[in-house]
């Protein structure tokens, strides 16, 4: 029997002590962005007096997987760098994430590792085009999970039998997950980042990362709208501004699966689903595309010890 | 270079990577040539496999590399192939599949 437990998970959500305690340094630091009073190097003492949440930050932004042209010593600079959001999503993740260790073994490095592909896929497919906000799809990927972890801490017999089912009958996650729940992880996930007042170009992406298609239909899209073509009629003078996130859904979509086909960490099932051929149009990408991502992130797996 | 399990690694072998700890410190330096008292070092952070080069230690000890190494891809090809079971009709994905074969082939010949 498939069980209803939308409102549920739904009030789980609301009552934020039921999640894993955020730290507060979260909390002020997220009413501290949003003051614009407030100077960055406020915020970036704050955040300095959580050591171990400091450190992890500078390792992340440091790695060479991540990319950034330069080193940052100090986290004002990074604040300044990387942009509140990025930052809230690392320390989100981070913290959100340690507390899960044991509860899902695998699935801090399996969000990292597709974080970190989804921003080196971005950054690939922007090269001079600058068309995708990279440090945003860093965190949709980050993020694409998260709802994982709620429904494991406060449904714990359904996680287990999502993961038991999976194992037995060789599904997909979110196949096994439609047996068990009501409701998917990805839309427990967009609750919760929408209620973090994250931007949609993180909390949609999260939402359909298994539900590609569905967006692609809402949203009209037809086989003229891709990169390429929008990449051609962009004024150039203009930033590029989309309001249906279906390029930062397709990357996150396809960095998830190619985590998996990797191999990297754990995020309930080990098989792998398909990457629609959608995806592949309106990235404007080919096969050669895809092995030179493979190759390049391959190697970049022995970088996520560090992260641990 | 070749990864191998602590167990198998030998005086004389040269790292050819950082061996580096949870919190991100790095316990041993590339190019560190280990010792038997290193060794234990290491084992003692469960740590479970090095990176070391190639043509060092004994000719004894290369064998038993790879054999091990032989070991260790057909695991991950074994894994890959299991991974991509539902997939197995999509080209696209069968395509994917042998990129990643590729890959992890290429890791270990280098």
């Amino acid at each position: 029997m498939k069980k209803d437990k939308f409102d549920e998970i739904m009030s789980a959500i609301k009552m934020t002590d039921s999640i894993p305690s955020l730290p507060e340094v979260i909390y002020k630091i997220n009413s501290l962005m949003e003051d614009d009073t407030v100077s960055v190097n406020y915020i970036g003492n704050l955040m300095t007096k959580d050591m171990s949440l400091s450190a992890k930050i500078l390792k992340i932004v440091n790695s060479p997987f991540y990319g950034f042209p330069q080193r940052i010593y100090n986290l004002n600079l990074a604040l300044v760098l990387l942009g509140s959001n990025t930052l809230k999503s690392i320390i989100i993740t981070s913290s959100v994430f340690d507390l899960m260790k044991d509860i899902m073994k695998g699935l801090w490095e399996h969000s990292l590792f597709c974080g970190l592909t989804a921003k080196y896929i971005a950054k690939q497919i922007n090269k001079n085009k600058q068309l995708i906000d990279e440090d945003l799809v860093f965190s949709a990927g980050l993020l694409h999970d998260i709802g994982k972890l709620i429904i494991a801490i406060q449904f714990k017999d359904d996680f287990d039998s999502i993961i038991k089912l999976a194992e037995e009958k060789k599904q997909i996650y979110s196949e096994a997950e439609k047996k068990v729940l009501d409701v998917s992880h990805a839309e427990v996930g967009y609750y919760l980042t929408k209620s973090w007042n994250y931007p949609a170009s993180i909390y949609i992406p999260i939402r359909f990362h298994h539900d590609f298609m569905m967006l692609y239909k809402n949203e009209n899209i037809t086989k003229n709208y891709n990169v390429k073509s929008i990449a051609d009629n962009k004024n150039k003078d203009k930033p590029y501004f989309s309001s249906n996130y279906v390029i930062e859904t397709a990357i996150v979509n396809l960095s998830d699966i190619l985590t998996k086909s990797l191999g990297i960490g754990f995020s309930g099932s080990i098989y792998v689903d398909e990457i629609k051929n959608e995806i592949m149009e309106i990235l404007s990408i080919d096969l050669d595309f895809l092995k030179k991502i493979i190759e390049e992130i391959y190697y970049f797996k022995d970088e996520l010890t560090v992260f641990n | 270079m070749k990864r191998i399990k602590i167990e198998e690694a030998s005086e004389g072998d040269v790292l050819a990577k950082n061996i580096v700890l949870e919190n991100g410190v790095i316990l041993l330096s590339k190019e560190s040539i280990l010792t038997n008292s290193i060794i234990n070092q290491i084992k003692k952070q469960h740590i479970y496999y090095v990176y070391i080069k190639n043509n060092t230690g004994s000719a004894n000890t290369s064998v038993d590399v790879s054999y091990l190494n032989n070991r260790i891809i057909e695991n991950n090809l074994s894994d890959t192939e299991e991974r991509f079971i539902l997939v197995s009709n999509i080209k696209l994905m069968e395509d994917i599949k042998s990129i990643i074969k590729d890959v992890v082939l290429q890791e270990y010949q280098r």
